[in-house]
């Protein structure tokens, strides 16, 4: 009977559990659905925190080489609308980030380059100006089974090499 | 049918074909039952502000520029206590939590407010940082005050309250109702203990004046039926004619209230009253009616006979008094303001309907209540004796220079009333939102917003130097006339973000949100606007000479546009209307009724009995409301008049009647005075009981029109009785002229 027990395990659920487990260990794989998130924001790099939170929807797409995710993120003084769109480029290696931000009647989009990094994060780089100083800026994407479950970003000065961690959003499934 | 007979067409009617006239009221009656639950309550403070004038347009004009109608729900904060630094990292986490709820434009709150650009120590900084502890807040908001003329508008000086304001958006199409309830379940779920949190905003104060105004209505219709019911039962003594006086009135009542669904028009603060009215004049009218039936000896126990004579005898008197009051009513709609048209057409349409059923329901109902014994309807009731009306024509003299002491003293007290209007007024006393304006004004300086507008002398360029000089000039300017009140414009925030240019940089103007630069600049870049945030207007003298100093800002160039504008000038235009509406119904029933009765001299002899009760109403507002002459006492004199000119009709009636039976004019005065005064007073009575329902609403404005009612019923029956019957002796000459 345990010899039966052992070999249904082995032969028909370890591998239902490695799929599963594989389908969803890749950022393309993460469920559709609304999450919240919260945590802190700076609005340049040499400017206190803030408070900041989020509310985003991943909607269904049909394109599986695609992700969306919308919603609304604000802090007490500003808001605005955001969408990030993440194209596989290299399913499970390379991706393509565009956000794009519309508050107060403005619009800024900025585009990254992403590499799944191990340890289940995306890390995404790019090139980005506050007040005309440039920055490199590294968007890390980090998630658990379906859901990603904290964003942050880090910029660094090209010309003073010092670093500021711009915001940081601890999401939570609704 | 005599010249009257038309007047009372369809009482006769109702006494020869009682099974139409029973049939038609039938059907009148259930079409009311059935259209009862179709009756509206108006829940929108503000539509009687848009009657189209100038300031109203121009306020039409500059929200359709903006593209949404600014629409606020302002949450009021307290604590007993000063409010501390966890307090503010829950209002923050709650403003975060609002930002991102639908239906919304922007939240502002403390959590908003960042220190200006020059602070030494937290440059361009929230207020409230990511963490905070109590001393670092103080210190904080010590540093903050230092330099903000702004701190009104954000946290009271005592530091007990605070505000959240979160505009709504009026363009998407959602209900602003429902997303006023979405927000405020927000924020009470959130609500920690020790914090008070109070609601108000245009949207908030509809639910609350449709729930006053219903338990109004049904407070109003019901004391003022037990109250008339107990005087006609005291006065009558016998079942029948309790019954006889009382069903016609409630049929009356009740069939009157189709002028509300007939018409589609909502139930108002003002014409809330109506239905109460309507049930006391109807109630008068009736116990004129029955008393006649009962008094009436010639007729002996014929009943159809005594309806017949009743009818034709006091029907017309019935009839010119549901005529003087319509016109009264009427003579409101010459105002150009909406409610106050919806008044007067629901008013005047009430009364008639009233009349028209009384008249057809009397006789139905005498019929209904069988042959009565004669020993039942003996008088019960004597107020007026012969000694009465001796004392009253021997002392003519004193009843006159009485007269002549009042008018001095009336005159010159009525040019010094002022007139006002208390948005706060329309609200229910105990009301939530009552409480918080009131807090609003007091401690953050108001919560209506007023641009002034500049036209630039070159078009186009804000950042022309000479149109930004004229702008920054403004500025100044409108900080000067309203120095307690919250002023934002162009200049001032380029100066708090730390720009020294004179013009700032365009990238300065980039940092305004998106929302509140579109109200500071014109799409066309032509104008530029200060805005302002001030209290209701006429909340206080002080608010008064703030509005004052405002308007006086208008210019070529300057434009001053908001609310509080149309409210102050639709108030002096209304009061303006509502004077004149008076004096032209006084002249229309005064020549109406010496048309009426042919004698000229009536005109004259009816001016002052009707005219000084008015008179004493309007200077008691003096000693109850400050000398405040609002729209509502106005409207209560407009149609005090139209009621109380009817003892007046009663007695000429009867004053005619006797003439015309070839009584002189002592003779008649006595008989008028005691067959005519006992109804009156009785009549009186009862208006003045009934109408006393109107005291205990919820809202200021309606007691006020109920009190200002009762003052000029008891001095107009005191006129009537003294007066009337004075001048009519003077005017009269012993010989006796022919009367209709």
């Amino acid at each position: 009977m345990m010899g039966l027990c052992i070999k249904f395990f082995l032969h028909i659920l370890f591998p239902l559990l490695l799929i599963t487990s594989a389908h969803s260990s890749s950022l393309e794989n993460l469920s559709d659905g609304k999450f919240r998130g919260s945590g802190f924001i700076r609005t340049e790099p040499d400017k206190p925190l803030e408070k900041f939170s989020c509310r985003l929807e991943k909607k269904p797409s049909k394109n599986v080489e695609q992700l969306e995710f919308s919603g609304k993120c604000a802090t007490a003084t500003l808001k605005g609308r955001v969408k990030f769109k993440i194209d596989v480029i290299e399913p499970k290696k390379r991706y393509r980030l565009e956000v794009r931000i519309f508050g107060d009647g403005r619009l800024e989009a900025h585009v990254y380059e992403g590499m799944d990094i191990g340890g289940k994060r995306v890390r995404f780089t790019s090139g980005i100006e506050f007040n005309g100083e440039k920055y490199a800026s590294v968007i890390n994407v980090d998630y658990s089974r379906n859901h990603i479950h904290k964003i942050s970003e880090i910029v660094t000065s090209n010309a003073s090499g010092k670093s500021f961690k711009m915001f940081e959003l601890i999401t939570k499934v609704e | 049918m005599n010249n009257s007979g038309w007047l009372v067409a369809p009482g006769l009617l109702s006494i020869r074909k009682p099974k139409t006239a029973a049939m038609f009221l039938l059907l009148s009656v259930l079409a009311s039952l059935f259209a009862l639950p179709a009756l509206k309550f108006d829940e929108d403070v503000y539509r009687g502000y848009s009657s189209g004038n100038i300031y109203s347009d121009n306020y039409e004009t500059l929200i359709k520029e903006f593209g949404y109608e600014p629409s606020e729900l302002i949450v009021l904060v307290t604590s007993d206590k000063r409010l501390t630094a966890s307090d503010f990292l829950h209002i923050r986490d709650l403003t975060l939590e609002l930002n991102l709820a639908e239906g919304i434009t922007s939240v502002f709150s403390i959590a908003s407010v960042r220190f200006p650009a020059r602070d030494a120590n937290y440059p361009s900084e929230p207020l409230i940082p990511l963490e905070i502890t109590d001393s670092s807040l103080n210190q904080r908001l010590n540093a903050f005050e230092s330099h903000s003329s702004d701190r009104r508008s954000v946290i009271a000086k005592d530091r007990k309250s605070t505000l959240i304001a979160i505009e709504l958006d009026t363009s998407n199409g959602k209900s602003v109702l429902e997303t006023s309830k979405e927000l405020k379940k927000i924020v009470v779920e959130a609500k920690p203990p020790h914090l008070t949190f109070r609601f108000t905003g245009s949207h908030v104060l509809g639910p609350e004046i449709v729930s006053a105004l219903k338990q109004d209505l049904i407070f109003f219709i019901a004391a003022g039926a037990l109250v008339g019911f107990a005087i006609a039962w005291w006065t009558f003594g016998n079942i029948r004619l309790l019954v006889l006086a009382f069903l016609p009135t409630i049929l009356a009542t009740l069939v009157s209230l189709l002028a509300y669904t007939a018409t589609g028009l909502p139930i108002t603060v003002a014409s809330n009253v109506i239905p109460v009215l309507v049930l006391v004049l109807a109630l008068a009218d009736s116990v004129h009616l029955t008393c006649h039936f009962r008094d009436n000896q010639e007729c002996g126990t014929d009943l159809r006979l005594r309806v017949i004579r009743a009818v034709k005898e006091v029907g017309p008197a019935c009839a010119l008094t549901a005529a003087t009051t319509a016109i009264a009513f009427a003579t409101i709609s010459s105002s150009s303001n909406t409610l106050l048209r919806e008044f007067a057409l629901t008013g005047a349409i009430s009364v008639i309907v009233a009349y028209l059923v009384v008249i057809t329901a009397f006789p139905l109902t005498a019929a209904l209540i069988g042959k009565a014994e004669t020993k039942s309807l003996k008088p019960q009731r004597h107020f007026i004796s012969d000694q009465f009306c001796q004392n009253v024509l021997k002392n003519h003299k004193g009843v006159l220079a009485i007269t002549l002491v009042l008018i001095a003293v009336i005159v010159p007290a009525l040019f010094r009333l002022e007139p006002w209007y208390n948005l706060n007024d329309n609200l229910p006393v105990y009301s939530e939102a009552k409480a918080a304006n009131t807090i609003i004004e007091e401690e953050f300086g108001g919560y209506f917003k007023i641009w002034s507008e500049l036209t630039f002398a070159h078009p186009g360029s804000i950042e022309n130097k000479e149109n930004w000089d004229a702008l920054s000039t403004l500025s100044d300017q409108v900080s000067h006339a309203a120095p307690e009140s919250t002023v934002i414009s162009l200049p001032m925030i380029a100066q708090w973000l730390g720009s020294n240019d004179t013009p700032p940089k365009p990238d300065i103007f980039e940092r305004v949100p998106a929302p509140l630069a579109g109200q500071l600049v014109s799409t066309d870049g032509n104008r530029a606007r200060v805005l302002a945030i001030v209290p209701e207007p006429m909340a206080s003298p002080a608010s008064i000479a703030v509005q004052r100093d405002m308007e006086k800002m208008e210019s070529d160039n300057v434009r001053i546009i908001g609310l509080p504008v149309v409210i102050h000038q639709e108030t002096l235009m209304i009061v303006r209307h509502l004077t004149y509406g008076l004096a032209v119904a006084m002249i229309i029933v005064i020549l109406s009724l010496s048309w009426y009765y042919r004698w000229p001299r009536l005109a004259v002899i009816l001016i002052l009995p009707n005219t000084l009760p008015l008179g004493v109403a309007a200077i008691s507002l003096h000693i109850i409301a400050d000398g405040e002459l609002t729209p509502t006492a106005l409207l209560a004199l407009t149609i005090a008049f139209g009621v109380a000119v009817d003892d007046s009709i009663h007695l000429i009636n009867r004053f005619v009647t006797e003439r015309n039976k070839g009584k002189n004019a002592d003779e008649a005065i006595d008989v008028a005075l005691i067959e005519t005064g006992n109804a009156m007073v009785i009549t009186s009575l009862l208006v003045c009981f009934g109408v006393t329902a109107i005291l205990f609403s919820g809202f200021v404005m309606v007691r006020l029109f109920g009190f200002m009612l009762i003052t000029a019923f008891v001095t107009a029956l005191i006129a009537d009785l003294l007066l009337l019957p004075v001048l009519l002796r003077i005017m009269q000459k012993p010989s006796g002229e022919r009367l209709k």
